[in-house]
């Protein structure tokens, strides 16, 4: 009776994972697949061969593209994790006038969507010359009202006594932040970072607006750019390119789901 | 210290990485852009095409940069046409804007509002440029009040395309050049028919262009003020004649079974054309640029014809579709002129004909099919030269000029839901006045905000 129950319930996940997981495997299926058969609607062909893979690393800029994602990702996570932990060790542990105030204010911002910014963003971006470049697609990312409540609600988690041990042992504010607090909030730390990674590797609407050339082009408007309007499209190496872009995202998730669990829900609950 | 040094070696690790992955990858993948040696003027250049005819487009501008030691032409291409156009609004007077642009015809009325272009004319007066080798009703399409505004560089036309092995297997007699409505209907109820519905005749894309040009080919203007060219437009033509005609001959088909719905939308577009290569279509309408795709994926013979124009109304010629180059202003004169070098070779004789024979576009330039290139792609296929013959047969008026107006591709949409609405079986005279409706007030709203901007007073003075 037991077994029965428990055989029926793992059935019906693996169905609704297929389920869920059918445009992916569709996607994984196709990128293996010649253009012409999936044009034609030949799923079920079996010529399946890696060759839009090579097509796409040689024949289009892909590799630039996931490149350029790389780097402004991880310029932009360096960013916020030094200037969001700084933040939030002001919110958490200092005392000063207006602190409420201030965090109230910090907050309000993260109600505010960023499409909501783009438009001075976008001038302010243009005045300093930084479109299409580097500085123009990272600094406007460099703190988020997010990442500092986030990190808020993980250091007040932070017991006092720590604090005043450290005092005592005469550590600086610095010191006490990157020896006690960033090791004890640890989990928290990766998920943000990881989490920080994520978002932008996956940004479309600012790199869209702001990139004009291949050369700093990141990845999803990369993978949109592949595709054209009006003439043939090369379904095949458009998909095998919408996979490798894919995966870091997926190796990110496997790797960083333990923490994800665990620092999401670390700020939720005050214990 | 010890651990602050090894601070300092990791920071200075990655930055050593990080400057050799940045100029491996730049200069190994293979990107778009080639970067200019030292030198040549720089003239940005941004482009809207893509896929295989992107490749030719750079294929053009890699010969344009080694034939000359003066200029460097750097060809980007910036996502469809709203969007290159956008961009182009967006980084106006800053440093990464281009000098030259590909505007389609429906962003001309605002790039000419935008007023940050230099007129062809210019160019073309100050060089003596022979103007007589392009084609009339090309130019006539990027001239207002007599003023070339802009080069026109692709240019295509809607055509109708049908398999023929699918019409000599079901013994359906071949269509004339110029077919008319009850030809067309005709041969779509025999393919359906005597294929016992394995075939469907015949389909018209969900796409307002596609009833723009049937409207073309009947005399019939899209805007009053002579389809915007004579003056700004004020009112919408949609709930005419000429569009109830179209209707009315596709809602025949829709009831009779022989036309096949796809849709509309790019996967509309790419599934008709899955459909007519793999023979489950006998007849469809599309950009003459879709040929070279065609030709490279159907297995069977297909015929190429005019679009066709209802019986009894006689075939006025469509308007070119397509897009131009404009030279803009805000640039150095040295850099404006490299601009205009490029256009002029990429409209001369040999690199249309290259252009025609590999994407399906028509030539611009008449002398083209005088080039080797293109005389061999027509003895392929005899097809390439139906555009031209349908672009040569028609008459030169404001329908044929095409219609011109800011709210082009709003009213795109508002015409796109009356067809949807038609091909559901809905009433094609309300579907289209409420579309005339909505296009009126779209028109009205733009020109009281914008009117002193889009009026082209200044042209021609």
């Amino acid at each position: 009776m037991k077994y029965a129950k428990r055989t029926i319930h793992y059935v019906l996940l693996i169905l609704i994972a297929l389920l869920v997981m059918a445009p992916l495997l569709l996607g994984i299926w196709a990128s293996l697949l010649p253009t012409t058969d999936i044009v034609a609607g030949h799923f079920n062909s079996l010529n399946i061969s890696l060759n839009n893979y090579v097509a796409a690393i040689q024949t289009t800029p892909v590799v630039l593209y996931m490149w350029n994602s790389l780097v402004i990702s991880s310029l932009i996570m360096v960013g916020q994790l030094i200037f969001c932990t700084l933040a939030a060790y002001a919110f958490a542990f200092l005392q000063f006038r207006f602190k409420n105030g201030i965090f109230f204010a910090f907050l309000i911002t993260m109600m505010l969507p960023f499409e909501a910014q783009i438009i001075p963003n976008f001038q302010t971006v243009r005045a300093l010359g930084w479109l299409d470049s580097y500085p123009g697609l990272t600094i406007p990312f460099f703190t988020s009202a997010f990442g500092v409540f986030m990190l808020r609600q993980a250091f007040l988690q932070v017991p006092r006594e720590l604090k005043e041990y450290s005092d005592l042992i005469g550590l600086g504010r610095l010191q006490f932040l990157t020896r006690i607090v960033l090791p004890y909030t640890r989990s928290t730390i990766i998920t943000f970072v990881l989490y920080t990674f994520l978002t932008h590797w996956n940004a479309y609407l600012w790199p869209l607006i702001t990139t004009f050339s291949d050369a700093h082009r990141p990845t999803q408007v990369g993978l949109k750019q592949l595709q054209s309007e009006d003439t043939f499209n090369n379904w095949g190496v458009i998909m095998a390119t919408a996979i490798m872009v894919l995966l870091p995202t997926l190796l990110i998730l496997i790797i960083g789901q333990r923490y994800f669990r665990k620092g999401l829900n670390a700020g939720g609950v005050k214990g | 210290m010890k651990k602050w040094m090894k601070w300092v070696i990791a920071l200075a690790a990655t930055v050593v990485v990080f400057i050799i992955g940045n100029t491996a990858v730049h200069q190994w993948a293979p990107s778009h852009t080639v970067g200019a040696p030292s030198g040549r003027i720089v003239v940005p250049f941004w482009h809207a095409i893509n896929g295989p005819n992107g490749k030719t487009l750079e294929a053009m501008v890699a010969r344009f940069n080694k034939s000359q030691k003066k200029y460097w032409v750097e060809s980007v291409y910036e996502g469809s046409y709203s969007l290159t156009q956008s961009k182009y609004i967006n980084t106006l007077h800053s440093n990464v804007s281009p000098a030259l642009i590909q505007i389609d015809q429906g962003n001309g009325a605002t790039t000419l509002g935008i007023n940050n272009y230099v007129p062809a004319q210019e160019f073309i007066d100050k060089d003596g440029y022979d103007l007589s080798q392009i084609y009339t009703n090309v130019l006539n399409a990027y001239t207002i009040k007599g003023q070339l505004l802009s080069i026109p560089f692709n240019s295509s036309a809607a055509v109708l395309y049908y398999n023929q092995d699918l019409f000599k297997k079901y013994k359906v007699p071949l269509l004339p050049q110029s077919p008319t409505y009850s030809q067309i209907a005709n041969a779509a109820k025999l393919l359906t028919q005597r294929s016992g519905d394995n075939v469907k005749g015949f389909t018209m894309q969900i796409y307002d262009w596609l009833a723009d040009e049937l409207v073309a080919n009947q005399g019939g203007e899209l805007v009053n003020n002579g389809n915007g060219r004579t003056a700004v437009a004020t009112k919408a033509n949609v709930n005419t004649p000429e569009m109830r005609r179209v209707f009315t001959w596709v809602q025949g088909m829709i009831k009779d079974g022989s036309f096949q719905n796809y849709g509309t939308g790019s996967g509309a577009s790419a599934n008709q054309m899955a459909g007519f290569v793999s023979g489950k279509l006998g007849m469809f309408m599309q950009s003459s640029a879709a040929m070279g795709t065609i030709a490279k994926s159907a297995k069977f013979k297909f015929g190429v014809t005019f679009m066709p124009h209802p019986d009894g109304v006689p075939a006025n010629g469509v308007a070119i579709g397509g897009a131009s180059f404009w030279i803009t202003k805000d640039k150095p004169a040295a850099v404006r002129q490299g601009a205009w070098e490029f256009a002029k070779f990429a409209i001369s004789p040999k690199e249309q004909a290259a252009w025609q024979a590999a994407t399906g576009y028509i030539a611009v330039n008449k002398n083209a099919l005088k080039e080797p290139v293109l005389k061999k792609a027509i003895t392929q296929n005899p097809g390439l030269l139906v555009p031209v013959a349908q672009l040569q047969a028609a008459k030169n008026n404001a329908a044929t000029a095409g219609p011109f107006y800011a709210n082009l591709n709003q009213a795109a949409q508002f015409i796109t839901v009356a067809m949807q609405q038609i091909y559901a079986g809905g009433d094609i005279n309300k579907a289209l006045s409420t579309a005339q409706q909505k296009t009126d007030q779209a028109i009205q709203a733009t020109n009281a905000v914008d009117y002193d901007l889009l009026k082209f007073d200044h042209i021609g003075q």
